[in-house]
């Protein structure tokens, strides 16, 4: 029977230690101590004692709702009679996704205090205070560790100790606000779990406040590996999260946690927590929907970023963005389509001069609206809604090309169409009219891809927004492009300063052909990009067919009109071969730039170097002008090498899901696109579409801490 | 212990590969009161099973790696004698190791037959899943994290094998949600608490 029992507690003794063993075979992967606030306490004084964690680079321990596995740090402390134990305070906890799962807690640091007060008639003298911890400690495996702590502390005056002041000063400091004056409802919404806020937190709006995240103080409450879109208007805003078991089917209690966002100071983001009660059944505010989220990769805080501006805002943007637009590199052949038009209608009837403009305005608002129409549908078909798209078809690039070509040879006066220089006097044509209309048309459709600076924050907010409002957006853009020469068209003034009609202008719109020459010239390096030598091949076989028809087609012989259909079809048979093209594996042809991926990047980062990505495109000029500018500037690069910056390069030419789901990520409709990854492992700085040199050696400084 | 350490990069790429699936759907939602997801699986004994196999009988699915340590402490008695026990009540006990070659918890059938020898375990099937495809349709989390499914095929819990993720001298004792659910599904009463927060290590999917 003795036997028996002994057995038992050796078997007990065996296995315990058996585990104990399992854990410390690698060493402890925490190095704990018990610190605390004060070497000497005062009687009557509550101060505080707490447990400080150093851990192994990687690995986590666990905030108090550890998310979709894990388990809270727990601290037990053995109080002398008469002594008081308060709350832990949790440090604002980071997001760790391992898979489908995800976590919240620590790394490589983390102090978590304890409020404690000492009895009013604590007798002086030396006391000593014994605890134990226990926690979970994983990277992708876990190990439970404990240790016993013990610690001396005089009772009598009540002396800071500096070292235990520091660490506990500074988790206080990361601890949520308690007591901020925010109003919060939970709520269902379909299948969506809504959170609304109000209070002068969210006064800042959009422009302000970013990646907003709530944790929840309990599991169950939300599904933890669920993407948080939120939405920030003026004083209010919405989290639209999905629910856990605990709120699946009804909202039983009001559930407590912490709201974690970045706000701006005025010179940067800092991260900011506050405390909140989510009252069952209640809604604060009506905010709509804030748009979903297509990705979530990793890092810390996890939230969103929501579209940093106000719709009137975007509204202006969209129209200075419009306005730019007139001044890209790729609309320079419609801008000089344009002038043609406004030289060949000098002497024109005014009347018929605005009528021409307003017209050319109606076909640029109109395109951009089709095109936001058609954007809005790809969204709803859950496309990736990339401005710039049109380019990546081969086919589109092919058939712009020769669209640009044979505008070249009709300025050369290869053929006529419409107006000859016999009409400028003023005959009104209905050709004019359709011109002025296909016109505007052929402007938006160059315009696009040249994403100027400004556009790109109202495109991200236009993608984001409900349909009526995206086309707003797209309206005003268009109304940007056009008005330049919708105020020549109705103000003749401006016309005066124009010279007078002559031979000089036969010369002119030959001239003219040259620009053109040079766009199709552009996209044809576009597609040989796209699709390499065989796309050039038939790109130009297009040139040759489509020339021949129209010369052909210009005598009114039957047979030369056979010809001229034999060459039709030939070109058609090429724009088809041209589209059917397997997309060519991008060259390599980068440089001191590596090929971009996602796991590259945290590879890199893992090094602790800063990483610079360059988002680009074949068909993009911006990007071009960037490329041979300021990322070609010897200032630059030098400032790269100095500080070990590493360069990779994202080339999105061709279709590329990941890359369009990083930019969808980022709020970016398209590229340039440009990512400044800190050696310390923060978020991104988002560099501006337009670089220069200054902006670059700057954000390389800051990547890199200096 | 043995300790794989998966590298950065890989967690890197497996989330840029799930990123753009991660977005509405995170991942499939087993609800409580509805038709439990059908699996087809490959048993550590060779056979392929699927649930309507099992229909009549009530079916325990428990997610199992058996180098976590909050594995390891239930098998230390407190599982085998849960699976004695269900064992005596026909119920169908079945091990579901979701863990990715090159993993923790990641074995050969043989292997996982053996341990079950080792530990006294009494299961009727061990479920091999290194693709995680059952793992993801129950939306398993954690191990252990334990499912009760009735003889209709109806998901009855999911979630903890109890309340406690550490216990401790002193704690009070533990409630143990798993086997109470599994009571009340066998004497034909509804399950009081019939979704609790799993705890444990994070079931180790594959990339």
């Amino acid at each position: 029977m003795l036997r028996a029992f002994l057995a038992g507690c050796l078997a007990a003794l065996f296995l315990s230690t058996g585990l104990a063993a399992a854990q410390s075979a690698s060493g402890p992967m925490v190095e704990a101590s018990l610190v605390s606030d004060r070497s000497s306490v005062a009687p009557g004084e509550t101060f505080r004692l707490a447990l400080h964690q150093e851990i192994t680079p990687h690995w986590h321990t666990y905030w108090r709702n550890p998310g979709d596995s894990g388990e809270a740090t727990r601290l037990f402390l053995d109080l002398p009679e008469g002594w008081t134990v308060g709350d832990m305070v949790w440090p604002a906890p980071s997001t760790y996704r391992i898979g489908p799962l995800t976590n919240y807690g620590y790394e490589d640091q983390v102090t978590l205090p304890v409020p404690v007060t000492v009895p009013a008639d604590a007798e002086p003298g030396t006391i000593t205070i014994t605890g134990e911890g226990t926690w979970l400690v994983c990277e992708d495996i876990c190990i439970p560790e404990d240790a016993t702590f013990e610690i001396t502390l005089e009772i009598g005056e009540s002396v800071d100790d500096a070292n235990g002041a520091r660490l506990i000063e500074a988790a206080f400091a990361l601890a949520p606000q308690r007591g901020v004056d925010i109003e919060a409802g939970l709520t269902h919404d379909g299948d969506a779990l809504i959170l609304s806020l109000a209070g002068e937190t969210f006064a800042p709006g959009p422009d302000g406040i970013r990646e907003l995240y709530f944790f929840p103080h309990d599991g169950g409450v939300v599904n933890h590996s669920a993407p948080q879109p939120a939405r920030i208007e003026d004083g209010f805003a919405r989290i639209d999260l999905t629910p856990g078991f605990l709120t699946r089917n009804a909202i039983n209690a009001d559930y407590t946690g912490v709201l974690s966002f970045e706000a701006f100071t005025g010179r940067n983001w800092q991260r900011r927590v506050i405390e909140v009660t989510a009252v069952a059944d209640e809604q604060v505010n009506d905010l709509a929907a804030p748009a979903p989220v297509t990705a979530a990769t990793g890092g810390s805080g996890g939230g969103t970023p929501a579209p940093a501006i106000s719709f009137w805002q975007a509204a202006l943007f969209a129209l200075v963005g419009g306005l730019i637009l007139n001044l890209m590199p790729c609309v320079f052949p419609i801008l000089s389509m344009k002038a043609l038009t406004i030289v060949q209608k000098r002497g024109a009837e005014r009347a018929h001069a605005r009528e021409l403009g307003l017209i050319f305005g109606a076909g640029v608002i109109l395109t951009f609206l089709a095109l936001g129409g058609l954007v809005l549908a790809l969204r709803g078909l859950g496309g990736m809604e990339v401005w710039g798209f049109q380019l990546q078809e081969p086919w589109v690039v092919a058939g712009l090309a020769a669209l640009m070509f044979l505008i070249g040879l009709n300025f050369l006066g290869f053929f006529e169409i419409g107006t000859s220089l016999q009409s400028v006097g003023g005959h009104v044509q209905g050709n004019d009219r359709s011109g002025a209309f296909l016109t505007g048309v052929l402007a938006v459709f160059v315009a696009a891809p040249c994403l100027a600076p400004v556009m790109a924050s109202a495109l991200a907010f236009a993608l984001a927004q409900p349909p009526l409002a995206s086309l707003t957006i797209f309206a005003f853009l268009g109304v940007g492009l056009a008005l330049p020469f919708v105020i020549v068209s109705f103000e003749p003034r401006l016309l005066a300063f124009l010279p007078k009609p002559g031979v000089w202008m036969e010369r002119f719109k030959q001239f003219l052909a040259f620009p053109m020459f040079a766009t199709a010239i552009w996209l044809v390096w576009v597609l040989s990009v796209q699709t390499g030598a065989a796309g050039v091949l038939w790109i130009l076989v297009l040139f040759l067919a489509i020339s021949f028809a129209v010369w052909a087609l210009r005598s009114p012989t039957l047979l030369s009109r056979a010809a001229g259909i034999a060459g039709v079809l030939l070109a058609a048979g090429a724009l088809w071969t041209t589209a059917n093209l397997e997309p060519a594996a991008i060259a390599a042809g980068n440089g001191e730039y590596e090929e971009w991926s996602p796991a590259r990047v945290e590879e890199l980062r893992s090094e602790g170097r800063a990483v610079f990505v360059d988002f680009t495109a074949a068909w993009c000029v911006t990007c071009q002008v960037n490329k041979l500018g300021a990322l070609a500037d010897n200032r630059v690069r030098s400032a790269f090498a100095e500080n070990n910056v590493a360069l990779l390069r994202a080339d999105f030419t061709n279709r590329d899901p990941v890359i369009a789901g990083v930019l969808a990520e980022h709020g970016a409709p398209g590229v340039p696109f440009y990512l400044m990854y800190p050696a310390d492992g923060g978020e991104p700085d988002i560099l501006p579409p337009l670089l220069t040199e200054t902006i670059m050696i700057r954000a390389v400084e800051a990547a890199a801490g200096n | 212990m043995a300790i794989s350490r998966r590298t950065f990069t890989l967690t890197a790429s497996l989330l840029a590969a799930t990123a753009l699936s991660f977005g509405a759907a995170a991942h499939a939602q087993p609800v409580i009161g509805e038709r439990a997801p059908d699996f087809t699986a490959t048993t550590a004994t060779g056979e392929t099973v699927t649930l309507a196999d099992f229909s009549g009988q009530t079916v325990m699915l428990e997610w199992t790696n058996h180098d976590c340590p909050f594995v390891v402490r239930h098998y230390q008695g407190n599982m085998q004698s849960l699976q004695d026990e269900a064992a005596g009540n026909d119920v169908v006990w079945i091990q579901v190791i979701s863990s990715a070659p090159g993993e923790q918890g990641y074995v050969s059938a043989e292997r996982a037959l053996e341990l079950n020898v080792e530990r006294g375990a009494n299961v009727a099937h061990v479920f091999m899943d290194p693709e995680g495809v059952i793992g993801r349709a129950y939306d398993a989390r954690t191990t252990p994290q334990m499912y009760v499914i009735d003889g209709e095929g109806t998901l009855r819990y999911n979630g903890g094998i109890d309340d406690q993720p550490r216990p401790r001298a002193g704690d009070p004792d533990p409630i143990p949600y798993a086997q109470i659910a599994l009571n009340a599904v066998l004497a034909g009463e509804e399950v009081e608490t019939p979704e609790t927060q799993p705890y444990g290590c994070n079931v180790k999917y594959v990339d």
